[in-house]
């Protein structure tokens, strides 16, 4: 919660973005007025036709049902991790395990929002952790401002080359020895 | 410890590895492309206090201009084209000023390691261009020499282009960014 899925998603969509908001009765855990009850939801147009559909789901427990749900049909996924929260590197390994399926499928970036505010962890120590609990996942980790529509872009292209990069290459493991 | 760059006749740069930040009076666009010399003094903040410098510009930003400009196209004299080389990380490209083709290379070599000269081979553009990327991967401290995922001759051979040219053609992306104008 409080990590700018709202905003970002208000900062990317090329439409009035769809919002389920209702009063943060945890203000000790983030202090804003309002927080997302079950999902945000904007589009970029990319054509008459065609658009990215943007979906921002809750990260509080409770609502897992809308995580099993969305992540069945995504094809990337951008987590937002607010980095003045109490364990933001813990967070991710924890997300990023859930929807490993989603990752496999497709890709998934990570977005380390209010490094402003909080600087540590610093992203080597987000990639320090990744390379030490899941060795086997590339992940981009990158600082960003929800506000920033030219950062979210960034983040967004590098999920799409990410997910595109793996597609059309082919692997195999290294022999032993 | 704070290094001191002096290139050409530009403001110095004053660059804290510790705080992984650096000052200049001038900015980044002004920052040489191949300057005639470069003078680095590396003891003249020492007894300095720092602590009450200004917030700088993240170093990444500098190192990234630098590995991008320096040697001339050709690959770091550390650096040998032979080796297969992957990335620990993607540079923080939302703070530092990249293209396409930059974003190209991170997805490839992040995802499956190369040598150079595959990745030349994959990008299908100048080696100049592939140098330039990797010199500055390297500098960023992103690059090293991994244990894991391999890819074959084959599949390097019919890869698609990963063209310099920052625009690519078709697909999904293309529309994307061209929607953007990027």
């Amino acid at each position: 919660m409080g990590a700018g899925k709202t905003t970002a998603i208000q900062s990317l969509s090329d439409i009035d973005v769809v919002r389920t908001e209702a009063v943060n009765s945890d203000r000790e855990t983030v202090d804003k007025p309002t927080t997302t009850v079950a999902l945000d939801y904007g589009e970029i147009m990319i054509g008459d036709d065609e658009k990215v559909r943007l979906y921002g789901i809750p990260g509080q427990k409770r609502f897992e049902f809308m995580w099993q749900i969305l992540k069945q049909r995504a094809v990337g996924m951008l987590l937002f991790i607010n980095n003045d929260g109490p364990d933001p590197i813990a967070e991710m390994l924890e997300f990023l395990s859930y929807f490993e399926d989603l990752y496999q499928r497709g890709g998934a970036v990570v977005a380390v929002t209010r490094s402003d505010i909080s600087p540590t962890p610093t992203l080597d120590a987000y990639y320090s952790a990744l390379a030490s609990a899941r060795p086997d996942m590339s992940v981009p980790v990158f600082s960003v401002d929800a506000r920033n529509t030219e950062q979210l872009k960034t983040a967004l292209i590098a999920l799409i080359l990410n997910v595109e990069t793996r597609e059309a290459m082919q692997t195999i493991e290294m022999p032993n020895g | 410890m704070i290094v001191k760059l002096h290139p050409d006749s530009l403001p110095p740069y004053y660059i804290d590895f510790a705080r992984r930040e650096f000052l200049s009076r001038a900015s980044m666009a002004d920052f040489p492309v191949d300057p005639p010399f470069v003078r680095v003094e590396t003891e003249v903040a020492a007894g300095v206090d720092d602590s009450e410098w200004p917030t700088g510009r993240s170093v990444d930003r500098l190192l990234w201009a630098i590995g991008h400009s320096a040697f001339g196209g050709q690959l770091a004299p550390w650096l040998v084209p032979s080796v297969r080389y992957g990335l620990t990380g993607w540079p923080n490209f939302t703070e530092i000023e990249h293209t396409m083709f930059d974003l190209r290379m991170t997805a490839q070599l992040s995802n499956y390691p190369l040598t150079v000269t595959q990745l030349i081979e994959v990008s299908k553009t100048s080696p100049e261009a592939v140098h330039r990327v990797v010199n500055a991967f390297s500098l960023l401290g992103v690059l090293e020499e991994p244990t894991r995922l391999v890819v074959s001759p084959s599949v390097i051979a019919s890869a698609p282009a990963q063209s310099a040219d920052s625009t690519p053609k078709g697909g999904f992306l293309a529309r994307l960014l061209n929607r953007w104008g990027r």
